[in-house]
């Protein structure tokens, strides 16, 4: 009764971090996802939720999936911690349950969740190798499986890397399988990358998109982004546990992680840290001490960085212009002028096509985010009381 | 579940193999592109000027096959629900576009 109350509890949280995530509306890469659209990452799980496009509510069903499996996860760190004395294992969950990461990354739908999950299944795997009573050969074939799923999920799972050399490292079976089986997948999802040249294209400039900023800017931004990640007090334990253990398979990925940060930051990374921070805990618990000191200070930093943040309680631009434009009884098609993202298409009915005076005449209707040169002289009239000038074709 | 244990080795191996048939198809067709850099300027700029004269996203675009003197793309644009798609043939001498069904 009690597990069940807990469980209750946890998905209750959950849904409210999925609701909260939901008020702002659809982002540019959340709707890439939900709508399939092939590029960075590879199809697998963006192929999976564009089946329920028919969904009337598929974003929040998808945010309230994402935000379950991560606020969910405290179950399998409880029972990676089940040598812990009672109060130790209290600590660590409630560490995950109330990092910043999980509070603000859970109801999103990225790709970056799903794979700090994948890198959590990897570092509990380790870590029950570690523990020496568990005979990994037996389901080494299952974890090449879900090392190829991860990889054709999102590429950024490659950044636990030296976690799945080491679990495939201890097992007794020949190099050359050892070999193949964490080369293959990785050979796939290359190939991947060059069948689809927008990917590959995307991924260069992801790359360079923090050229122009110097290193010392960079550095505190990534080492923003880990305290962040883990609301300081799991930030801080878990470098630490990972350090004392000697566990250098966690060290590697988090500095493959810190590098990735360095090289290609973006707002929803820091939940890659995660699942190496529980793991530097869980191989070190002596880190621990004064654990209710530890989570109550990580209880109150929580709070702090949720009263300090921004709440959008107004929804995106895209959505109220396109519920006024999805009303229209005629057909066309939806031009926009300027830059926008894919939020525009997963609100829209119609196809969605960027603004060229000569494509007015297949338009049902136009949104202006700059200029629209001649719009007003080719039959369309301006709607008021709308945040964007949007043009609607006289019938 | 005993049984899938046992053939957990063949059932990652043979969805290796799959993938692979799959992508190596793929690449097939898109093999110009890596062997030639002539044509890959080429149909980069060409799609590129397509797509900004028919206001086209990038990210609709997809290469279905090419030519010596062709490109077959597909353009697909995403919205919730069904998704309109259309296949286009792209002339790399003269840049003009038609439907596939028209060339």
């Amino acid at each position: 009764m009690r597990r069940f109350l807990i469980l209750i509890g946890l998905e209750a949280y959950a849904v409210l971090l999925a609701l909260y995530r939901g008020l702002g509306g659809v982002h540019t890469d959340e709707a890439k996802y939900l709508l399939d659209i092939p590029y960075p990452h590879p199809p697998l799980a963006r192929f999976a939720m564009s089946l329920t496009e028919f969904v009337p509510s598929q974003e929040m069903v998808w945010r309230v999936i994402f935000a379950t499996l991560l606020v969910q996860s405290v179950w399998l760190i409880a029972h990676m911690a089940k040598h812990f004395s009672s109060e130790d294992r209290l600590t660590l969950c409630g560490l995950w349950i109330f990092c910043a990461s999980v509070m603000f990354q859970s109801g999103t739908v990225m790709m970056a969740v799903l794979t700090a999950l994948q890198g959590l299944v990897f570092v509990w795997l380790l870590l029950k190798v570690e523990s020496g009573k568990w005979k990994v050969e037996n389901y080494l074939g299952w974890i090449a499986l879900f090392w190829l799923a991860s990889l054709f999920t999102a590429y950024q799972v490659v950044l636990y890397l030296p976690i799945v050399i080491a679990l495939f490292w201890k097992a007794k079976i020949h190099p050359m399988h050892k070999l193949f089986a964490i080369g293959a997948p990785l050979l796939l999802v290359g190939m991947y990358v060059a069948s689809n040249p927008l990917a590959a294209a995307s991924f260069i400039s992801a790359g360079e998109q923090n050229v122009g900023q110097s290193l010392l800017s960079l550095l505190q931004t990534t080492l923003k982004s880990w305290l962040w990640a883990g609301s300081i007090v799991l930030s801080v334990v878990g470098l630490l546990g990972m350090i004392k253990s000697k566990q250098w398979p966690l060290l590697l990925s988090f500095l493959l992680v810190f590098a990735f940060h360095i090289t290609s930051y973006r707002v929803y990374y820091p939940v890659l840290f995660l699942p190496l921070l529980i793991g530097g805990v869980v191989a070190y618990p002596k880190v621990l001490r004064k654990p209710a000191l530890l989570l109550a200070m990580q209880i109150v930093i929580a709070v702090y960085v949720f009263a300090h943040t921004e709440l959008a309680f107004y929804e995106t631009g895209a959505r109220t212009v396109m519920r006024q434009v999805n009303q229209l009884p005629s057909n066309g098609v939806v031009l926009i002028s300027g830059s926008f993202g894919h939020a525009w298409q997963y609100e829209s009915r119609s196809p969605v096509l960027r603004y060229r005076p000569s494509l007015l005449s297949k338009a049902k209707a136009v949104v202006c985010l700059e200029d629209c040169l001649g719009v007003s002289a080719y039959g369309f009239y301006q709607i008021e009381n709308i945040p964007q000038e949007v043009w609607i074709r006289k019938n | 579940m005993e049984n899938l244990n046992k053939n957990q080795w063949l059932i990652f191996w043979i969805t290796v193999v799959v993938i692979a048939c799959v992508l190596m198809l793929r690449l097939w067709a898109l093999k110009p592109l890596y062997t030639n850099p002539e044509m890959r300027n080429r149909v980069q700029t060409l799609i590129q000027a397509t797509a900004n004269r028919e206001g086209w996203l990038l990210s609709g675009i997809t290469i279905h096959q090419i030519q010596s003197d062709t490109v077959q793309l597909m353009y697909r644009s995403y919205v919730r629900g069904e998704d309109q798609i259309s296949c286009h043939t792209l002339s790399l001498t003269t840049g003009l576009l038609s439907l596939c069904d028209a060339s």
